[in-house]
């Protein structure tokens, strides 16, 4: 069975980093020490009517400091009352959960190019998979699709990705910054003529489809990373689930991250 | 020490404090935060003679203090419990309810049949909640008759005790679980999930994928200890008693209304330790208000 801690973390930090993105630091070293980049944390809100633990990925560790980060977007009540725990309250966590990105299936032998291709705030769960490969010496192209330029986390992704890809692309839908349309647009462009041994993908359904659609196309193997709403976070409702091979399956077990080839993005 | 003991259907729990299904899987994953040993009985996850694919998704609706679900009861089939959870169960000192369902009465009968050679259980609970599909879909558990009938077909299939799980979706509680009495039911447990809805203003599109589910969790506490009151007055079975149990406060609430063991869903959900957290906070409240044993309290509303 997959080791799992149900710990009391210690908020480190957590504030604002654009208008409805947060960032927080938690000293939790039992699942800084064994989280895998894809894999995600059940977070416990404590607050009466809001039952529900939220999922959210992980979005970078460090085992000798004993913490990890998640970077959030405030979609409803739940994200709401997360966006408002104060430095240095314990906050109830359950990780790291999940498959991950699956990064034994890329050669061993040889040295390995991949494109990381994210739109927004799926892009977060790729920091760590991106850290994750340049240790190992893996080639990296990074390719992030957002709505607009005015968009603190692309600055702040850019930067993070900076001294670990080989390239960094950007596309946004009104063409405000680099190419103009969506991710898949300038991965198929700027892409073009590269035969990646691997397409690690995460964002929004749609995006996936599309990822899952041109990696196909160019005979590319490709890992997507799928979000679903979640109850247990570790297998028992099945609740959160999506289809494989005509399968339901659940996210928060047999996923977070599927094959292309296997998982259908449309439900 | 207190005695925390009950005797449920002539037999033995350790404690009152039961899972609900569908709530702790087979207490596998559990495992790793809740001393299994401890509860008196795990109920897993329902199980049906055939592989069930499920519902589509979105399957889970947070509301206010508690969650729809619509997952369409999805398993494997009784042969895989029995091949893959049932030896995990047996290292543990606790007993095991199997939650039975089908969509007609031969579903229930080939399902309680596929557990006669299987070692390792001690109760079936049966889910008449499901649409029957012989009677124009309307749910097993929302007619006196049908109740009575399941209840003694299954009677006559199983080898061990069988607890009828009784739907909060019908207009008098009592009726059902008098037919499930008659058909010789051995105990019952109740309240299964109220149908409930919830829409996306936004999409204009009901949020599950099955339009309606069944609302658990501390919002429907109120209705099952409601109900749990009534049907104790009115049967001679004992009853777990089920609906939104978070604390150990909502635990006694459920005794003193007449339940004999109570069983924790949603809260799994919200704390993975809630079992154990209300079995303890159970202890802490018979040592202080020096209860020896559950019997004292049980039933002592008029």
């Amino acid at each position: 069975m997959k080791e799992m801690h149900l710990i009391d973390a210690k908020i480190i930090r957590n504030e604002k980093i654009d208008h409805d993105i947060f960032a927080m630091e938690l000293h939790a070293p039992e699942i800084a020490k064994t989280a895998r980049a894809g894999q995600f944390i059940m977070v416990y809100l404590d607050k009466g009517e809001l039952l529900l633990p939220r999922p959210i990925s992980i979005y970078d560790t460090d085992c000798d400091a004993g913490t990890m980060k998640i970077i959030y977007q405030v979609v409803g009540k739940g994200t709401a009352v997360l966006s408002k725990l104060p430095f240095a309250q314990d906050v109830k966590i359950l990780g790291a959960l999940g498959n991950g990105f699956d990064i034994e299936a890329l050669a061993s032998d040889k040295p390995s190019h991949v494109a990381i291709v994210g739109g927004g705030i799926g892009i977060p769960p790729l920091y760590l998979l991106a850290k994750t490969l340049a240790a190992r010496g893996v080639k990296i192209d990074v390719y992030m699709g957002f709505r607009n330029a005015a968009s603190i986390l692309m600055d702040i992704l850019v930067n993070d990705l900076l001294p670990i890809a080989n390239k960094n692309s950007i596309a946004t839908e009104d063409g405000s910054a680099g190419y103009h349309g969506y991710v898949t647009g300038v991965l198929e462009s700027q892409g073009a003529g590269i035969q990646y041994d691997e397409i690690f993908s995460c964002g929004p359904k749609l995006m996936l489809q599309a990822v899952a659609n041109l990696a196909k196309r160019v005979n590319t193997p490709c890992q997507l990373c799928m979000e679903e709403r979640m109850a247990c976070g570790i297998g028992t409702c099945v609740g959160c689930v999506v289809k494989v091979g005509g399968n339901y399956v659940r996210v928060c077990t047999e996923g977070p991250v599927f094959r292309g080839d296997e998982v259908m993005c449309d439900g | 020490m207190v005695d925390l003991s009950v005797n449920f259907a002539g037999v033995e729990l350790k404690s009152p404090i039961v899972t609900a299904s569908g709530t702790f899987g087979s207490g596998k994953e559990y495992s790793q935060f809740v001393d299994l040993n401890r509860l008196g009985a795990i109920t897993v996850k329902g199980v049906s003679h055939e592989p069930w694919a499920g519902n589509p998704p979105p399957r889970i609706a947070e509301t206010h203090g508690g969650m729809l679900n619509a997952i369409g009861l999805q398993n494997p089939s009784a042969r895989e419990f029995i091949a893959n959870d049932l030896p995990f169960l047996k290292q543990f000192d606790t007993k095991v309810i199997v939650n039975l369902c089908g969509r007609t009465i031969e579903d229930y009968i080939a399902v309680a049949k596929d557990f006669d050679e299987a070692e390792g259980i001690d109760f079936f609970e049966l889910n008449i909640s499901c649409p029957n599909i012989k009677a124009g879909g309307m749910a097993m558990g929302t007619d006196p008759k049908m109740a009575e009938e399941v209840t003694r077909v299954v009677k006559q299939h199983a080898k061990v005790p069988v607890i009828v799980k009784l739907s909060p979706n019908v207009t008098d509680i009592v009726s059902i679980a008098k037919g499930a009495e008659a058909g010789g039911a051995d105990g019952l447990c109740l309240i299964n999930t109220l149908l409930g809805m919830r829409i996306d203003i936004r999409n204009k599109q009901p949020i599950l994928g099955n339009k309606i589910g069944g609302l658990s969790g501390p919002a429907i506490k109120p209705v099952a200890v409601r109900m749990v009151y009534q049907v104790a007055k009115a049967t001679n079975l004992p009853i777990i008693g089920t609906g939104g149990v978070s604390t150990w406060e909502d635990a006694i609430e459920f005794i003193m209304a007449g339940a004999t063991a109570v069983s924790v869903g949603t809260a799994n959900f919200a704390n993975p330790r809630a079992t154990i957290e209300i079995l303890d906070g159970i202890i802490s409240y018979m040592q202080d208000n020096k209860i020896q044993n559950l019997n004292q309290i049980r039933g002592i509303i008029e």
